[in-house]
């Protein structure tokens, strides 16, 4: 199932790619496309979003709905990792360092992890319910390969708060450059 | 002068001095307590200024903490990260507001508000929570949501609030923001009362808004510069500071309120000191001045009561000399003047006493003297004599010998005379070369003996031969003056008798008695009356010339009328007539009535009676007109008459008419010796003497006028 279902898409896919650009001109650097369609998720076997030097590693990361994220604490202090969105409410507590937490995010939707003890520290998740997603380079680029022509929503959001959503036809290799806007 | 003399002056002096000092003193107090009082006032605006500039200051610092403050307590919870996800979890209102109302008290703020980062408020607590409030924040938030902080003072509901914005960040982004709001009131102004002592109030364009005390409305408390507001009573001094809780917002407003009586406190008790230090200055200079004056005025005061007292004729005491200031000079004057004044005084009454030269009474003293002796003597019924000495020819010796010796001549005669004289006489030099002696107790015939004496003495002595007329108080002469008149008499007839001579006034027989006609009276009255009875009295010496002095006035008055004289020459001539014979009265009686011829001598005397009679005549200055008639009815035309030889018209007109008239009545008269002869005979008498013995034009007039009357006599 899995091989002709690749050949299928080796057949048949196509390579979305683009620059996401901010109201403002900007390169939008670490801004989530993803591209809603028919096609389901699931759920990524592994995700890790690490706690060092004070910092959330990666700040931005895309995962499935049904994935599992481990919050391991590899800094030298106690961290207390929680979020609060509407896609998961979660507060992990204090954890010292080596331990590690985990947390599975069922519903789709963008959550915010912050530190109850360091404010500079802040992550974004993006739980998407598509195979279809991608995180854009510094300098706004990004690319989606294997996406089935059919039509789909391209979504993208930016941890500035700006957003753009459009309905796309994909087919074969498709290029799309996107500006976001305010809400 | 008048004040002068009463004192015044003085006690007028003393005042004045003492106005002027305390005056002076006063003057001095104004202006110092002017200057201090100006000095006061300009120092307590400074000082209020000063302070209220202070006040305003410390304001300004604590207004920009408060501020400040407010920012960063605002920028913390901005940093929260239940704040940060609570903006992010931006469509969960009410946990946003719970978040708000949290922190709101821990901001120490009056209001709170939360925005997301499409400035949509998510939560607006406290005195931010009305929609309309908001809009005055708008730029602020928009600023914040840029990024940027931001603060400074808006106003909403008449209420001044400091405001502060913050972006709230997540990461590098802003994702939303934070407005706190503190109310600049009344707790505000009232805890910065508390810790500055002193009031304050907040205004927005010059409304007050908040203030530590109730201000009343509608006062302007705008005060750029220091300025006096008076509130409930209480005079404060206001002054005007701003602040800005940043560089760009609009400032703060507020007006410090300084109670004016605690800034001047100091220096009103200062005051106070000093008017009391003037004001006993002021006593001071009074009790001083009153002394210092006292002590200046009462020297001053004592000269003139001596001055005053001088004046009345009064000595006054010796004055202090001991003082060493000008003083004691003016007192060493004055004593000087004073004793200098009373030395003259004495000499001018020794002058008025005494002859300097002789040391003997002055004629003054003397006419004093008689008068007095002479009234003693009549009243005691003790006779009263006076002796006139007079020196035969000094006038001669003063030529010859100078006036020197002709005074020590005179120094000798009185130095005589006081050891010749009795121990109760009175001597007296009586004019140049003249001297009295009043005899009291003495009757005439004593009185002659002395002057026998004395004439021996001083012509033994000092070779000088003089003359004394000797008379004494009686009938006749009732007083001084008479008495003195009857020596002269005397005297001049002796001294027409010759050198060495003395004669007596003899008492007039007729009035002795009966008759109250005498010189004295003669003296003081000369009246035609007066006169006609002297005659008279002389007349009546010799009982065949009674009558006689009257008519020689008629005839001659008749000659007079006769030859066209006017009613007042007629009138002289008959008084002149009258008087005509007076002389008569200091010839001795016994020659005058002596039967028969007399000798050379008693011719002599009786010839002194035309000189006698102008002695007594010159004595009364109305008379003085008919002095010529008396002392010349015996001189004759030719020049062989007496007493002066006078010849022609040399003879004044008046003794010419009385001659005739006198010769004729004396040969019409009859007489001891022989019948008078009748009136022809007479005339003819007349007539023969007219170019001899008389006026021949007035003896023919005369001669012409009788036959006239006579004729007429004899046709009526």
């Amino acid at each position: 199932m899995l091989i002709p279902a690749i050949s299928i898409a080796i057949l048949s896919s196509s390579l979305v790619d683009g620059n996401v650009t901010l109201s403002k001109g900007k390169p939008a650097a670490n801004a989530v496309v993803y591209l809603e369609g028919d096609q389901k998720s699931k759920p990524l076997a592994h995700a890790v979003v690490d706690q060092r030097d004070r910092k959330f590693i990666p700040h931005i990361s895309v995962v499935t709905v049904g994935t599992t994220i481990s919050f391991p604490n590899n800094d030298t202090v106690f961290h207390n990792v929680f979020a609060e969105f509407e896609a998961k409410r979660f507060d992990l507590g204090m954890y010292p360092r080596g331990t590690s937490k985990t947390v599975r995010f069922d519903r789709p939707g963008l959550v915010a992890i912050l530190c109850n003890v360091h404010s500079e520290m802040s992550a974004y998740v993006m739980v998407v319910d598509t195979p279809y997603y991608a995180i854009a380079d510094a300098k706004g680029k990004f690319s989606i390969a294997g996406v089935l022509p059919g039509r789909y929503i391209l979504r993208v959001w930016h941890e500035s708060g700006e957003i753009e959503s459009r309905e796309v036809s994909v087919s074969s290799v498709q290029h799309f450059d996107v500006t976001t806007h305010k809400r | 002068m008048l004040r002068l003399i009463n004192g015044k002056l003085n006690s007028s002096l003393r005042l004045r001095i003492s106005a002027t000092f305390i005056g002076l003193i006063l003057a001095i107090g104004v202006v110092v307590l002017t200057s201090f009082t100006f000095l006061t006032t300009r120092q307590v605006e400074r000082t209020v200024q000063k302070d209220v500039e202070a006040t305003a200051s410390l304001i300004r610092h604590l207004i920009a903490e408060r501020a400040a403050d407010l920012e960063s307590r605002t920028t913390l919870i901005a940093q929260l990260p239940t704040i940060q996800s609570a903006i992010l979890n931006a469509r969960d209102k009410d946990t946003v507001a719970d978040r708000a109302e949290y922190y709101l008290p821990k901001l120490n703020a009056d209001g709170l508000v939360i925005a997301d980062r499409d400035a949509q408020i998510l939560a607006s607590v406290g005195c931010a929570s009305r929609s309309s409030d908001q809009q005055s924040s708008k730029p602020f938030l928009e600023k914040a949501l840029e990024g940027t902080p931001v603060k400074g003072v808006i106003e909403f509901d008449n209420r001044m609030m400091l405001i502060t914005a913050v972006p709230i960040r997540v990461s590098e982004f802003v994702q939303g923001a934070l407005l706190a709001y503190s109310e600049v009131g009344t707790d505000f102004a009232r805890k910065l009362s508390d810790t500055l002592s002193t009031d304050v109030a907040f205004t927005l364009g010059g409304t007050t808004v908040a203030s530590s005390k109730p201000i009343p409305p509608g006062l302007d408390l705008r005060a750029p510069s220091p300025k006096r507001i008076t509130i409930a009573g209480v005079e404060y001094v206001a002054l005007e500071g701003s602040q800005s809780a940043s560089p760009a917002s609009a400032p703060v407003k507020f007006v410090v309120l300084h109670r004016r009586s605690a800034l001047i406190e100091n220096f009103e008790q200062l005051n106070q000191t000093f008017v009391l230090i003037i004001l006993g200055s002021i006593l001071v200079a009074v009790i001083l001045s009153g002394r210092l004056s006292a002590k200046v005025t009462r020297p001053l005061e004592q000269i003139a009561a001596a001055a005053t007292k001088l004046r009345s004729g009064e000595w006054p005491e010796k004055l202090d000399e001991a003082s060493q200031s000008e003083i004691g000079i003016l007192n060493i004057t004055f004593n000087e003047m004073t004793e200098s004044l009373r030395e003259s005084q004495q000499k001018l009454l020794a002058m008025i006493d005494l002859d300097p030269l002789t040391q003997l009474d002055n004629h003054r003293r003397f006419k004093e003297n008689i008068a007095q002796e002479t009234a003693r003597g009549l009243a005691s019924g003790n006779p009263v004599s006076l002796l006139l000495l007079d020196l035969d020819g000094f006038s001669k010796i003063n030529e010859q010998k100078g006036h020197a010796a002709g005074d020590e001549l005179l120094k000798s005669v009185a130095e005589l005379m006081k050891t010749e004289a009795p121990d109760y006489a009175l001597l007296a030099r009586h004019s140049g070369d003249g001297f009295a002696m009043i005899l009291p107790l003495t009757p005439l015939e004593k009185a002659c003996d002395f002057a026998e004496t004395l004439q021996f003495s001083i012509y033994n002595r000092l070779a000088l031969s003089c003359c004394i007329g000797c008379a004494e108080a009686g009938p006749s002469t009732l007083t001084g003056e008479s008495l003195c008149l009857a020596a002269e008499v005397a005297l001049t007839r002796a001294k027409m008798i010759g050198t060495n001579q003395i004669a007596r006034f003899d008492r007039i027989p007729g009035a002795e008695n009966s008759d109250p006609y005498q010189l004295s009276q003669y003296l003081q009255d000369a009246s035609i009356a007066t006169i006609q009875a002297l005659a008279a009295a002389v007349d009546a010496k010799d009982a065949y010339t009674r009558g006689h002095s009257q008519r020689v006035a008629e005839f001659a008055s008749w000659l007079c009328e006769y030859l066209g004289g006017n009613k007042e020459e007629v009138e002289l001539t008959y008084r002149t007539g009258t008087l005509h014979d007076v002389g008569k009265i200091g010839v001795p009686d016994h020659i005058l009535n002596k039967q028969s011829n007399l000798t050379d001598e008693e011719r002599a005397i009786v010839e002194t009676h035309p000189v006698l009679g102008e002695v007594i005549v010159k004595k009364v200055p109305q008379l003085a007109d008919a002095l010529s008639g008396v002392r010349s009815h015996h001189e004759r035309w030719d020049g062989n008459g007496y007493p002066d030889g006078l010849a022609g018209t040399a003879i004044s007109r008046l003794a010419r008419m009385i001659a005739i008239a006198d010769t004729y009545d004396a040969m019409t008269s009859d007489r001891p010796y022989r019948k008078g002869l009748d009136m022809d005979t007479a005339l003819q008498e007349i007539v023969k003497g007219a170019g001899t013995q008389f006026d021949p034009y007035l003896a023919t007039s005369f001669a012409k006028m009788m036959w006239e009357r006579g004729e007429s006599e004899r046709v009526a």
